[in-house]
């Protein structure tokens, strides 16, 4: 280790460097209510919001958690884990991150369809119609091709837009509260 | 090692105690999932998302290596995920060393593509190539690598002239919680990673991590043995990132290396060293075991803030340390660099971004007999201007960009690098772009001012062996180039996508290594700038989706090459190879298939064309060859992969590059090894 010199002392400098910036991190103040957040962060969130507006089928409770279903790429990482350690109705939340739309079952009560699976979107829409499965996505026209809540992104803020009929249908009842805040559109006919 | 690896650990650990600390001190303030849902919605995001929807929209060559890409292609270093991309000739001289270049040009010291890893240079300024063993991050922890082939001068600066690499890794917030990957097998002797992620505060989440791999020795087909060329690197490093107000974020992070590589060469003994005598009259010392011990370590901030107005401000600082040592040098670097960027709509239909940056460079060598830089220590200093604005000339339909980025460094002085492009959004389906750049890439401190021994040759008794060297010239001025490129995105079905770039770059001043004679007529070569080419070629990328659980990728590059010397070049003679080492043709097919919920099969197969000349002085050629890679990967559970993975498993062994002349050629090795993942 004899040539461990110059590098070395830069190294040692270096590294005392980055714990004295890790440290001046603590004591920061928290900051105002309204922060800024990532854009996944915010969408994990709003999943989660969005349960409170969300009336399922009483038959289908069954299993005794809550589960939000990732279908494709998952965009969200770490943002969501952070759900598991909340409830939905007294029933803890469970996530499971699906490659395939055929492995979409009942313990699935919210399904997020990625982006990546933007090819299959009629497909696997198809698939799901009528089951009472909340089907929530982010690509651009996703409640006109029969999703039920499209996330859709303004120049800085994220909007809603719904597809009531395809809801209605599977079931499930929106709350007025969350109708008002989101735009109302319909399947578009191909 | 040890130091270092204690080092690392301890730092590792300090910073999971803080995390932890930190973790405990923020759960008593308010979490964004108990805000109401109106205040949810009044949250701005300032991600910068919806990077696929613009790639479509980028007037210039660009392949995005993804995630799930790197993570599908089962690859355990940085160079090697750079074979993802079509139009990358990744080609690998031993097992630590890569030439890696876009649009041809390639060697050992390849030095026209730019590789940034978030935000930091990462190319040497002595050889204005990247030193590609040195490179490399938590795999896991990549968001994504943009791969920009053609020029990208005007945004990023000198020596982007025939592409540029962006390696950006993700954002502390999306990298929470544990990460195991550790591996094993015959070439990969054995590799782990090791990442934590925690929330230091409200807004604040840090990650640190550590990488350790061990590699064995390739083989050497002259020898019929071992290369000698086995390594072992380790590496540790965080990263912070703060959405602190409403308009502002930052991002603290730092990296620290250490890797100790070994290497089978032939050297030059000092004919003026009594004891070399053994070594007469050739002067060359066979086979010795020498070893590069390399390391580094840098610590970069970013501070980004955003107006309401919808403009936005990037500040930026980094410094980097880096130290490498070999028989026939030691070059030690500290880089200091400042960037700015501004980002505005003056008036509608205008995006307006300009900027500055400053860096500082200081080097220090310890010369031998057979390399010596001189001065042998160094200040250098360099700072540029950018402006680019993106026009739309009709909206949602053409685009031109319009651009110039001035460059000031002491060798060349100014330097301005232009850049036009338009961008037709013909359809939703169908975008069209072209574009016209001038690029230069300027000189390295080694055409500059090295004294490297080119060539020892024996001379009837009583006469002293002849001593050729090679020298650095106070004249060499830039390489520049001009480039032309026309490129189409189709995407006729929802499952299938098409990107298709052609170019055509005309180059003049290129490098060129001059035979001369001094005053005693004893030959010498300087380097020169009397070679003038151009290279056309095309690449393709083809992804299609024909099942849900079925992807395909296709990938294509063709390249030719054409240079003449110019009228200058010296009457005794002159070694161009540059352009020789990129093969006319390559092909890549990638199938990605999920077999079920937890079971994925992955093959590749590529093919790679014979090189004309590769190594600067060797010129030796390399036949064509095929590879075939395969990964199996069954996840038992949410949180747990275990993968079997072979690549090059056509052959034993095959060569796919000859580095410098002192190097000997080197055979990379049929590799299997089994990894095991673990979120925890």
């Amino acid at each position: 280790m004899s040539s461990f010199s110059l590098g070395g002392k830069y190294l040692r400098k270096g590294m005392r460097r980055l714990l004295l910036a890790l440290l001046l991190l603590l004591p920061m103040e928290p900051p105002p209510a309204m922060a800024v957040s990532s854009e996944y962060k915010l969408k994990a969130a709003l999943i989660y919001k969005l349960t409170r507006f969300v009336e399922w089928p009483r038959e289908n409770r069954t299993g005794g958690s809550f589960g939000i279903c990732i279908l494709g790429r998952d965009d969200f990482g770490s943002a969501l884990d952070a759900l598991e350690s909340r409830k939905v109705d007294g029933l803890p939340i469970r996530i499971r991150r699906l490659v395939q739309s055929d492995a979409v079952d009942s313990s699935c009560q919210i399904l997020f369809v990625s982006e990546s699976k933007r090819p299959f979107l009629h497909s696997i829409l198809a698939s799901l119609k009528g089951r009472p499965i909340l089907t929530i996505g982010d690509l651009d026209g996703f409640a006109e091709k029969g999703g039920m809540i499209e996330f859709v992104r303004g120049r800085q803020r994220i909007g809603f837009r719904i597809n009531l009929q395809q809801a209605d249908r599977a079931g499930l009842k929106i709350a007025a509260p969350l109708l008002e805040l989101s735009t109302i559109v319909e399947t578009e006919r191909t | 090692m040890k130091n270092m690896l204690k080092t690392i650990v301890r730092t590792a650990l300090a910073a999971l105690l803080l995390a932890s600390a930190g973790g405990a001190w923020a759960q008593g303030k308010e979490d964004i999932l108990d805000l109401p849902l109106e205040d949810l919605l009044s949250l701005e995001v300032t991600s910068a998302a919806r990077k696929e929807q613009r790639l479509k929209e980028t007037a210039a060559s660009v392949f995005v290596i993804t995630r799930e890409d790197i993570r599908r292609s089962g690859v355990t270093r940085i160079p090697e995920a750079l074979r993802l991309a079509p139009g990358v000739q990744v080609s690998r001289i031993d097992a630590n060393k890569w030439a890696i270049s876009t649009r041809g040009f390639n060697n050992q010291f390849a030095n026209m593509l730019l590789v940034m890893i978030d935000g930091r240079t990462v190319y040497s300024p002595t050889i204005s190539g990247v030193y590609w063993d040195a490179q490399d991050t938590m795999l896991e922890d990549i968001d994504r690598i943009e791969v920009i082939r053609g020029p990208g001068a005007t945004l990023w600066g000198a020596n982007a002239v025939n592409g540029v690499i962006n390696i950006i890794t993700r954002n502390a917030a999306e990298t929470q919680g544990g990460l195991l990957v550790a591996g094993a097998g015959n070439e990969e002797s054995g590799y782990g990673s090791l990442r934590y992620g925690g929330q230091l505060a409200t807004n604040v989440a840090g990650r640190v991590y550590l990488k350790y791999n061990d590699n064995d020795a390739f083989w050497n087909p002259k020898i019929k043995s071992d290369a000698g060329d086995q390594w072992q690197s380790l590496r540790g490093g965080f990263r912070v990132d703060s959405d602190a107000t409403d308009r502002d974020s930052w991002t603290l992070q730092g990296d620290a290396y250490r890797s100790d590589e070994h290497q089978l060469a032939n050297y030059w003994a000092d004919p003026g060293d009594p004891a070399s005598a053994p070594y007469a009259p050739w002067y060359v010392i066979p086979l010795v075991d020498d070893s590069v011990d390399s390391r580094g370590w840098n610590l970069l901030g970013r501070w980004e803030h955003s107006f309401t107005s919808g403009s936005a401000l990037t500040l930026q600082a980094y410094v980097d340390h880096t130290r490498r040592a070999e028989a026939f040098s030691t070059q030690v670097h500290d880089t200091l660099d400042l960037d700015f960027q501004h980002r505005f709509q003056p008036l509608k239909g205008h995006d307006l971004v300009w900027g500055f940056n400053l860096r500082y460079i200081r080097d220090d060598f310890e010369n031998t007999f057979m390399a010596s830089i001189i001065p042998d220590h160094q200040d250098f200093s360099l700072y540029s201007l950018f402006v680019q604005d993106e026009i739309d000339l009709m909206p949602d339909r053409l685009r031109l960009v319009l651009g110039s980025k001035f460059e000031h460094n002491e060798y060349t002085g100014l330097e301005v690098q232009p850049t036009a492009r338009l961008l037709w959004l013909a359809n939703e389906r169908t975008t069209v772009w072209t574009s016209v750049s001038r690029a230069v890439r300027t000189p390295s401190r080694a055409e500059r001012s090295a004294a490297i021994v080119f060539l020892i040759q024996p001379m009837p008794d009583p006469y002293p062996p002849l001593l050729v060297y090679g020298y650095g010239n106070d004249d060499f001025h830039s390489e520049e180039l001009l480039a032309y490129e026309l490129g189409l995105r189709y995407q006729p079905r929802d499952n299938l996508s098409l990107d298709l770039s052609l170019y055509y770059h005309d180059y003049d001043e290129l490098e060129t290594l001059e035979v001369h004679g001094d005053a005693a007529g004893i030959p010498y070569l300087a380097f020169d700038n009397n070679l003038l080419a151009d290279s056309q070629g095309a690449e393709l990328s083809v992804d299609w989706q024909p099942l849900e659980w079925w992807r395909l990728q296709l990938g294509y590059s063709y390249y030719r090459f054409s240079s003449s010397l110019s009228a200058s070049s010296s009457p005794l003679g002159a070694i161009a190879p540059n352009g020789l080492a990129t093969p006319g043709h390559q092909y890549s097919l990638r199938s990605l298939m999920d077999l079920g919920s937890d079971l994925s099969l992955d093959l590749w197969l590529y093919h790679m064309g014979a090189i004309e000349q590769s190594g600067y002085l060797s010129g030796q050629p390399v036949p064509a060859y095929t590879g075939f890679n395969l990964r199996l990967a069954w996840r038992p559970r949410e949180n747990l992969e275990l993968s079997l993975i072979g690549r090059d498993l056509l052959d034993d062994h095959h060569l796919e590059f000859v580095g410098e002349s002192y190097l000997m050629p080197t055979e990379i090795e049929r590799s299997i090894y089994a990894q095991v993942r673990l979120d925890f």
